[in-house]
């Protein structure tokens, strides 16, 4: 779950907003290379070994807020450079949408099992005693752990009366459900883009905010400023609420017009061309033997199926993710149009890096941090009405468990199709061995990557139960 | 007990500052405490480089956090 109110996601939205700033008043080129000097001078040095490195911080997550990779960019490269590659590039998400900084990560123990001071070498040494590999020996009046010998089982830490051994895992790691995250040959960790599944899970599990996402923030302002040709945003369901207690469907709606987007659009309008679509297909595929089908809407969800599963690819229900859909009815109506599409997830910029219709995805995080650098206040809009037309059972596709109840809706009273809903990756990866085995019991599996839905997405800016509320209540309107 | 105003600034830059954590914060105060609240929302108190704002009992306050907040109520009602 995100951590709204942590010093990291402060800083993260300072250097979004400046970001924006600069954008909108064409000065990005101009300005950037000042940035870390006037950022880590404003505030004292707090939080790294010296003004250097932090400046070198911000470097990086100037870089990576401007969507560039580190092989866009060469070790010398200015910021002022940095900026014209990233608006001299056409508007498109690239294929993995998180970077592990280098220089960002503290390189945390990875040794599975520590020793602490609490260690009195005592007479009865239960460590050395329940060791099955002679691991642990007594150096200088305390226990030592041979890391060459050590199969990390865990015995001595559950057998120490004075809990003077802990088991620590990097909170990446433990954050990571794909299992991504390993480490470099200076044991700083990196992400294996191949393996990861792009849930962002270990943007706020990391305490040092080594972890950070690519973005769209400048182009799409950049784009927003040429008047020439229509763009259109594409809001997903769980925008209800995350812009505050006066930032209504009816204001959100009347600031991104104000902010230069030409039409605004419900992901969920024609959700229920999916929910039909989906329906339809898991009747005949229960017709035709198949033992079950997998829910299609989250890319990190369909990331692990296909890179952790590959034998449940097939399981994969065909149907677009209502963002898919809406994007291509968009642009078959107006073949110019940009579409940038506005959501909590950061897994839909690698899902729009593959589509044809999808131009740049936002998250309410950075849109906010738009509107802050524009000077647009959302509550000060009047509430007029809904933000688009949707019915309640597409909206409610924003919190778990609300696919299954379209689609239990759409396949009509009385059908006997069971279905189960993965709660988070945790729960879908047991699940999904359950299906590997031939084990669940469902016919249908809804997969969520974020514990709750699309509410409690890495990009969300308010907490996922008052959010669903919120949602609940637009959903009855 | 005497009764207290708070107004609290909803506005985008204000509730990108953390504005939810504080009004979170005031509701979930004891009920004999919140009772005595009066909670206003407004979108702009003028002051949206240096959120979240607060006016507290008439005067603004910017910056404010969690504990701040908590350390003004503490001192405003033990006043009495």
């Amino acid at each position: 779950m995100p951590n709204h109110n942590s010093e990291i996601a402060r800083i993260r939205r300072e250097i979004y907003t400046a970001i924006a700033d600069m954008a909108y008043r064409g000065s990005l080129s101009a300005e950037i290379d000042d940035f870390p000097d006037k950022f880590i001078s404003l505030q004292t040095m707090r939080y790294r070994c010296c003004e250097h490195k932090e400046k070198a911080i911000i470097k990086e997550r100037l870089r990576v807020a401007l969507g560039l990779t580190v092989y866009e960019v060469g070790k010398h490269t200015t910021l002022s450079e940095m900026a014209k590659i990233a608006l001299s590039k056409p508007l498109k998400s690239s294929k993995c949408a998180l970077e592990m900084l280098s220089v960002a990560c503290d390189r945390c123990p990875f040794e599975k099992y520590i020793i602490t001071d609490a260690c009195r070498n005592c007479v009865a040494h239960h460590c050395c005693v329940v060791c099955p590999k002679d691991a642990i020996t007594i150096v200088h009046n305390r226990a030592y752990i041979d890391r060459n010998r050590c199969v990390e089982c865990g015995l001595c830490e559950r057998n120490c009366p004075f809990r003077a051994i802990i088991q620590v895992t990097r909170p990446c790691e433990q954050a990571c459900a794909a299992k991504a995250i390993t480490r470099d040959q200076h044991n700083a960790a990196v992400i294996d883009c191949e393996v990861c599944v792009n849930c962002a899970a270990c943007i706020p599990a990391c305490p040092f905010g080594s972890i950070t996402a690519y973005t769209q923030i400048a182009q799409v302002i950049t784009r927003l400023k040429q008047t020439s040709g229509p763009i259109h945003a594409l809001v997903a369901p769980s925008f209800v609420g995350q812009f505050g207690p006066r930032g209504t469907p009816g204001a959100l709606r009347s600031a991104l017009l104000a902010l230069g987007f030409t039409a605004v659009h419900e992901v969920a309008k024609d959700a229920h061309k999916v929910v039909t679509e989906e329906a339809h297909e898991l009747r005949e595929r229960i017709a035709a033997g198949d033992t079950f089908m997998a829910s299609s809407c989250c890319p990190s969800f369909r990331a692990m199926i296909k890179t952790q599963y590959p034998e449940l690819a097939g399981s994969v229900s065909s149907a677009p993710s209502p963002m898919a859909l809406q994007a291509a009815l968009i642009r078959q109506e107006d073949p110019q149009a940009t579409i940038v599409f506005i959501g909590p997830c950061i897994a839909k910029k690698t899902e729009a890096a593959n589509s044809a219709f999808v131009d740049a995805v936002l998250t309410f995080e950075e849109l906010g941090c738009i509107f802050v650098a524009t000077n647009i206040n959302v509550a000060a809009f009047e509430n007029n009405g809904a933000l688009d037309q949707a019915d309640a059972l597409s909206r409610g596709f924003a919190k778990a468990g609300g696919v299954s109840k379209a689609i239990s809706c759409a396949l009509g009273d009385g059908h006997n199709v069971t279905m189960r809903v993965a709660n988070g990756l945790e729960e879908a990866r047991d699940l999904l061995k359950q299906a590997v085995a031939g084990k669940l019991d469902a016919q249908f599996l809804e997969g969520m990557a974020c514990v709750g839905g699309c509410i409690a997405g890495p990009g969300t800016l308010i907490k996922p139960n008052v959010a669903e509320k919120l949602l609940e209540r637009y959903c009855q309107s | 007990m005497k009764s207290l105003t708070l107004e609290f600034c909803v506005g985008t830059a204000c509730h990108m500052k953390g504005t939810p954590d504080i009004i979170a914060a005031v509701e979930a105060l004891p009920p004999e405490i919140r009772s005595n609240i009066l909670l206003r929302l407004t979108h702009c108190l003028g002051n949206c480089g240096a959120g979240p704002n607060v006016k507290f009992d008439g005067i603004l306050h910017s910056r404010v956090t969690v504990d701040s907040l908590s350390n003004l109520l503490k001192r405003y009602f033990q006043q009495e």
